[in-house]
């Protein structure tokens, strides 16, 4: 009896050991971010874009970037290619600030000579400075490969190691990441929202309208106690997330545009949030001088233009239809937008006057009379 | 160092298992023991070894109390014996309270009475000392009613500090763990106790680093994070608590009662698949259950237990559980789980004494209803966590149903119910409900670890099959890689 639980002691051992071997190879193999191999590419990808963007830059051929948020996720990698030449891959992250950005931009640029950078000046990196927690994916950009297998230790990616479909998607490698053949319903004008008033993103939007509006009304505003502070601390974030690699990569030509979000969101921010507009304002003339120092980097901005005051073009108040992903990448080809600091000033003050004259109290009433 | 760390399972474990084993071999049986002692320490200061002095003093104080009161017929100068027991109780209980409830106390004052305020000591609480206290407790009690034989300050330090069970219990009598120390047949290896401690220690790691660290996740963005909360959300959270709370102190417990009989040491079961319970009472014979039979032998009989009458027996069942309560921590949400549980427990007496009993399914329910909510006060650390969670769950104003439905069920807008992000405020998704009924089949199903490798009963000729034995190989590994892919965590119970 002794020597038959010895001998289930070492079973457990050698249990142990065989395991080991064959669940890491099993790992290695299956492999569906291709992080240790390219996988046949009908395979599918993986729709997280933290995770799967280190496959497609290990595995793809391509020169150029595509490097956003949700709002650049549906611009198309092959018309950026035709438009402005190279050859561009999406790799546009939803949600991402500029310091997520910063651990891919890093890994990318040690690796590859890039022409052309697309990057997006959202506002959570542009005003509010935001660093989030990265330890779920970071480990994935660092100079060790072992450590990457880590990725595929949670449910998910164990499922998928059987049952690949739970995963892996039918994903089109020219926007992996895009969505906008999911959500078209409330593309159209005001009315498509009203029609979603109970979807849980227009149910938030309408609240924050009724409550700013009202806080308006009472002559409120939102203004920063350390306004001068957490503007140096955001000029100091973006030194540190993107001009470092300005000045870096001076032959990578950095596309940096400021998303064209709706004229609500921008009313929002002037007649309400003055503090964060405000530092939205100095950070942009802080980007167009920075921009005459490093001829490498260019700002697009279109806050001026009339296509952001119309609701149809947006799904809520941030995501614009598509065709503005086409219609961006044609307006830099001709240099529209590009600011510079001959017209820096004239274009700041259009756009704030058309986000102070823009009537929210009108939105409102449209939403009250339908709630 | 925890039990679930790489430092823990491949340097301190084996290296003490070997050694406490060949110094045995060799018959140094006291320097063995010193040695497991000096483990036990070492594995205690890990954490922080300020607070060392701390279990040193209160052991080297409860000992020389016990010696006195284990010799009925010397006193301590004229002190009775009975007087003795009572100072160290109030000694303990003093020092438990100090650490643990000054700050509790300052805050209520504040609050309450006070009108110029009194700043807070803000004491960091020693590691386990409400689980040595309560061991030491018991043991005075065991020593005043010559219950104990021990009057060597070596093996006291052994029981107290023995590293399996130090920390968060369970918590053992004296007589239940000198006599294996002693007996010469536990300082031989024994493969039979190896096979079955690793392969309890292994469910146990499985149970804390898969499961319970899994569900912590939601569990933690809701209670503590979440501004707000729809209500498949909400009952995802309190849900996920409920099962990160079992799994964790569940599967710390079975590390303990693995680790130990590695050691020949076994140690007592403190869960029997307690969210199989079909009434309240069931619950508490299955849940921390030497914790229950500490309440009960020395809180709740020596009150009175349900000897003086129905009403007596009533406030002596609500009394205990309130200071069950407290003892867990220092805050009114545990003041009032303990008392929920103590007015569940009359409730159901009452119901029983009726002699109506209700059909087997539906006491399950409302049983692990009953936990569930329970469990929310006992996580939240406000009251305004506790009520945002609890109004979620009964709120039908806040119903979101993912995305994807919204085309298909569109006719339930004029209901109110919204789509879109249905477990975004949690950061869930579909895996978190596929995982939550698997565990739900687990735990409501499954024999529990101690009944598969038959603990309570196994005998000589005992063995587990070689199946069994690559199955807990393979719960070993993937426990390994989930401690190599997440910062491991600590247990819940460690903050008690």
């Amino acid at each position: 009896m002794k020597n038959n639980n010895k001998k289930k002691v070492i079973t457990f051992f050698i249990s142990i050991c065989s395991t080991l071997i064959i669940f890491t190879t099993w790992l290695y193999i299956n492999d569906p971010l291709q992080i240790f191999h390219k996988q046949d590419e009908n395979k599918g990808l993986v729709s997280n874009a933290r995770h799967q963007v280190l496959g497609l830059i290990d595995n793809y051929n391509f020169d150029s970037i595509i490097m956003g948020t949700s709002i650049l996720e549906n611009s198309s990698s092959k018309e950026s290619s035709k438009i402005l030449g190279g050859k561009f891959i999406n790799l546009s992250i939803e949600g991402s600030d500029f310091h997520t950005r910063s651990i891919i931009l890093e890994y990318i640029l040690k690796r590859r000579k890039l022409n052309k950078i697309i990057f997006s000046l959202d506002n959570y990196g542009l005003v509010e400075a935001q660093v989030s927690d990265t330890s779920n994916f970071d480990f994935l950009y660092d100079n060790n490969k072992i450590n990457d297998i880590k990725v595929y230790i949670s449910p998910k990616y164990l499922i998928c190691s059987i049952y690949k479909s739970y995963c892996l998607n039918n994903l089109d490698i020219d926007r992996p990441f895009s969505w906008y053949q999911n959500e078209n319903r409330r593309f159209g004008g005001f009315e498509n929202w009203l029609k979603s008033k109970n979807n849980n993103k227009i149910k938030a939007i309408f609240k924050e309208i009724i409550k700013i509006t009202e806080k308006i009304e009472r002559g409120e505003k939102n203004i920063e106690k350390e306004y001068q502070k957490n503007l140096i601390n955001s000029q100091q974030y973006i030194d540190k997330n993107l001009i470092k690699y300005v000045s870096k990569y001076p032959n990578t030509e950095f596309i940096s545009i400021l998303p064209p979000y709706s004229r609500i969101k921008y009313a929002i921010e002037a007649q309400y949030h003055v503090s964060k507009f405000k530092r939205y304002k100095e950070n942009i003339r802080y980007l167009v001088r920075q921009s005459q120092k490093y001829p490498n980097l260019k700002i697009y901005g279109w806050g001026n233009h009339e296509f952001i005051d119309k609701i149809e073009n947006y799904q809520d108040l941030i995501h614009y239809h598509y065709k503005i992903n086409s219609w961006m990448l044609k307006a830099i080809k001709r240099d529209e937008g590009l600011l510079t600091p001959t017209n820096i000033e004239s274009y700041l003050t259009t756009f704030t006057q058309k986000s102070l004259n823009y009537d929210l109290f009108k939105i409102r009433d449209k939403i009250n009379r339908e709630r | 160092m925890l039990f679930n760390s790489y430092e823990f399972i491949f340097a301190f474990l084996p290296i003490t298992f070997y050694i406490y084993f060949y110094l045995n071999s060799r018959r140094f049986t006291e320097a063995s023991k010193f040695f497991l002692v000096f483990s036990s320490l070492l594995f205690y200061s890990w954490w922080n070894i300020s607070y060392l002095p701390i279990i040193l003093l209160s052991m080297l104080f409860n000992y020389t109390i016990g010696k006195y009161l284990n010799k009925r017929e010397k006193k301590f100068y004229t002190i009775s014996n009975k007087h003795l027991l009572t100072f160290g109780i109030v000694s303990n209980i003093t020092l438990l309270g100090y650490f643990k409830y000054t700050d509790f106390l300052i805050d209520n004052l504040n609050y309450w009475v006070l009108t110029e305020q009194m700043p807070n000591l803000n004491l960091a609480l020693p590691l386990a000392i409400s689980f040595f206290t309560f061991q030491q407790i018991s043991y005075l009690v065991d020593s005043y009613r010559q219950e104990t034989k021990e009057y060597n300050f070596l093996n006291y330090s052994l029981f107290v500090t023995f590293f399996p069970q130090l920390i968060a219990g369970p918590i053992v009598h004296h007589k239940e763990m000198m006599p294996q120390f002693s007996k010469k047949k536990n300082k031989v290896k024994n493969y039979k106790n190896i096979m079955i401690g690793l392969f309890i220690f292994s469910i146990g790691l499985f149970k804390k680093v898969v499961i319970a660290d899994t569900f912590s996740v939601w569990a933690t963005v809701g209670f503590d994070s979440a501004t707000t909360l729809n209500l498949f959300e909400a009952w995802i959270t309190s849900l996920s608590y409920t099962f990160q709370l079992y799994f964790d102190f569940s599967g710390y417990t079975d590390m303990a009662i693995g680790l130990a009989l590695l050691f020949n040491i076994k140690l007592p079961i403190n869960f029997n698949s307690p969210y199989k319970a079909l009434d309240i009472q069931d619950f508490w014979r299955r849940w921390h259950i030497t914790l229950s039979r500490f309440l009960k032998e020395y809180i709740y009989i020596p009150l009175g237990g349900n000897r003086e009458g129905e009403f007596k027996t009533y406030t002596n069942l609500i009394a205990t559980f309130i200071i069950g309560g407290i003892w867990h921590g220092a805050g009114w949400t545990f003041i009032f789980w303990g008392f929920l549980h103590g007015l569940a427990l009359v409730i159901h007496r009452g119901w029983s004494k009726i002699g109506f009993k209700l059909w087997s399914l539906v006491a399950w329910f409302i049983t692990f209803n009953f936990l569930n909510i329970s469990w929310i006060f006992f996580r939240a650390k406000e009251w305004n966590d506790a009520i945002k969670i609890l109004s979620s769950m009964f709120s039908l104003n806040n119903i979101v149903l993912p995305e994807k439905l919204e085309s298909k069920l569109s006719f339930l807008n004029s209901y109110d119910i919204t789509f879109g992000g249905w477990l975004v405020n949690i950061g869930g998704s579909a895996s978190t409900v596929i995982i939550l009924i698997l565990t739900s089949i687990l735990t409501f199903i499954f024999q529990n670890s101690i009944q598969i490798v038959k603990y309570n009963n196994f005998n000589s000729n005992y063995s587990l099959t070689t199946i069994q034995a690559v199955y807990f190989g393979f719960l070993f590994t993937l426990s390994i890689l989930y401690i190599y892919a997440s910062n491991h965590t600590e247990f819940i119970y460690f903050n008690f």
